[in-house]
């Protein structure tokens, strides 16, 4: 691919901090916060597509081992068959298709949620239940925070390693 | 920390408990949503919007001039405009607050002119001139308040920031912490029972009603705006439920009070404005104090220690605030609304946020997806929270 896509990615950046944005009058103080929020975007934009589908593909696997957990936790039988058909699903998909992975990945979560939703009475929930969702959602979070460490918004930034690190580590985070 | 007062196993919860005005605005988000797209008024827009507003007060003569629009917020759309007529005394500078279609929090006009007006003198804030809390004459709700002199950031200390997250103090700290802890004493303080605040539903004192509305006013938001679904915030609105604490005396609540919402003039340092009441509140003061040390908030020191809001540590922000009020601290209760207002957090930013952007209906689509970037900085604090239940 020529130009490939981190060469028209620069070019873009290039035009809007050289070009663009000191053409936008002072007073137009929201046109120049966007156009600087364009460059921020498109600076996450170049560190994340090359790694996209490997991080959907590992955010997938995480969701599916946290949904095996939870069909062992006794479940409503409707609610145990509805979790392991998505996994199966999930497990049997196209993993080539980012956006098959990533529809993949919406629902399953939405069946996890109504799992650990309950059937909204008061009764408290299970031990269990809190510790496999916890233990999940600290490795999602670390994952998460990585990823979108670029955008320079977490207060612990400097402190998180590079996002190729996510995928030189992928055992420790997925099955 | 109390279990849920009244609840059995059996018994479902009250998800309906919500004050009536926040349950009319967020009905009112759903009807516009299937509106399209909406786009950054212009300037001829406002102009004839204003005017009919002021037609409405029954000013004549009128004169709107040098509208500019402004920009550090994250939800409503914000002109500076001054305003001439014939029964003034004087043009005076404006500044023109208004909902676009969705934003990242849906909130009332109508609420925050009540709340301009009762803290009059109590608190520095932006002298209300105007409220059009339904929208009837600037086509979305809106208030106008006086131009009020300062910045919410030095003018000496280099900042880039996304809604006040990120900025420095530096040597400005002596001057801004203390009143940063007397003026949210003051807004506790606060009669509230004497004002005209009919807008606000108080919960019962001595009851976990203060936590549970609050709990259900943003799981509806979340079952409205929900892009995701997303174990950890599932969870965590059922352990907000089963451990609501009880609140003694409701107080105002700020609700956003924090970096980048107030403001000071300078070299004096003196606050000039607390800004953003639309989050306020009656319930639980921990609630405040827990917004206040969210991490997303704070600016690390150059030996590494985190200053709440850039002003001071957790501990003399803690320690400041019993001095200037007298009360005593829940440490519990603080965790309690540390985890909500974390949730609340990926609420506004991983679900009202993203949607908005993807119906198109803000004029800042593009800061409502830059701030999602820092929901998993809210998840890791909830996961540190609760994760000390587990160990």
């Amino acid at each position: 691919m020529n130009p490939d896509l981190d060469l028209r990615l620069q070019s873009m950046l290039k035009a809007l901090s050289d070009v663009i944005l000191p053409a936008i009058p002072a007073e137009q103080s929201l046109a120049r916060d966007q156009t600087r929020l364009v460059m921020g975007h498109l600076t996450v934009l170049a560190a994340h597509w090359k790694h996209a589908l490997n991080y959907e593909l590992d955010s997938l696997s995480l969701a599916c081992g946290l949904a095996e957990e939870l069909a062992g936790m006794g479940l409503e039988r409707t609610l145990r068959d509805e979790l392991s058909a998505a996994v199966a699903r999930a497990r049997a998909l196209d993993r080539s298709d980012y956006d098959a992975v990533s529809a993949a990945h919406r629902t399953l979560q939405q069946v996890i949620a109504r799992v650990i939703a309950g059937d909204d009475s008061c009764a408290p929930m299970s031990a269990a239940l809190k510790t496999a969702v916890l233990r999940y959602s600290t490795i999602r979070a670390t994952r998460e925070r990585i990823w979108h460490r670029g955008a320079g918004l977490d207060p612990d930034t400097a402190k998180l390693p590079p996002i190729a690190s996510l995928f030189e580590i992928r055992g420790q985070f997925t099955d | 920390m109390n279990a849920v007062q009244g609840a059995t196993a059996t018994a479902r919860w009250d998800r309906d408990d919500i004050e009536a005005r926040i349950t009319h605005v967020l009905a009112r988000k759903m009807a516009r949503r299937n509106s399209g797209a909406y786009s950054a008024r212009s300037d001829a827009q406002v102009t004839a919007q204003l005017a009919a507003l002021f037609a409405h007060e029954g000013l004549s003569g009128v004169r709107i001039s040098a509208l500019a629009r402004m920009t550090g917020g994250a939800s409503k759309e914000q002109f500076a405009f001054t305003l001439d007529h014939a029964g003034a005394a004087a043009a005076e500078r404006l500044v023109l607050r208004m909902d676009p279609w969705m934003g990242i929090v849906e909130t009332c006009r109508g609420r925050e002119a009540q709340l301009l007006a009762a803290f009059a003198g109590v608190v520095p804030v932006p002298p209300l001139r105007f409220v059009d809390a339904d929208g009837d004459y600037l086509g979305q709700p809106g208030l106008i308040t006086r131009m009020v002199p300062g910045n919410t950031s030095p003018t000496d200390i280099a900042a880039s920031a996304v809604s006040g997250v990120g900025l420095r103090f530096d040597h400005w700290i002596p001057k801004l912490a203390p009143q940063f802890v007397d003026n949210l004493a003051r807004i506790h303080a606060f009669d509230w029972r004497s004002a005209d605040l009919t807008y606000f539903d108080a919960p019962a004192p001595g009851t976990t009603q203060a936590a549970l509305r609050q709990v259900n006013w943003w799981a509806r938001v979340w079952q409205q705006d929900c892009e995701e679904a997303d174990p950890l915030a599932t969870l965590v609105e059922r352990w907000l439920r089963e451990n609501a604490p009880v609140c003694a005396q409701p107080v105002l609540v700020h609700g956003d009070y924090r970096i980048g919402n107030f403001m000071f003039v300078e070299p004096s340092g003196e606050f000039s404005a607390v800004l953003d009441w639309e989050l306020a509140h009656l319930g639980d003061f921990h609630e405040d104090l827990a917004w206040s040390v969210q991490r997303l908030f704070g600016t690390p020191r150059a030996d590494g220690e985190l200053l709440i809001c850039g002003l001071m540590p957790r501990a003399e922000f803690f320690t400041r605030y019993v001095q200037a009020t007298g009360a005593t601290l829940d440490l519990q209760t603080i965790r309690y609304y540390e985890v909500f207002n974390a949730w609340k957090c990926i609420v506004i930013n991983s679900a009202s946020a993203c949607c908005a952007a993807r119906l198109g209906q803000s004029h800042q689509d593009l800061v409502l997806t830059w701030l999602a970037l820092c929901t998993a900085v809210f998840a890791d604090q909830i996961n540190q929270l609760l994760g000390d239940d587990l160990r």
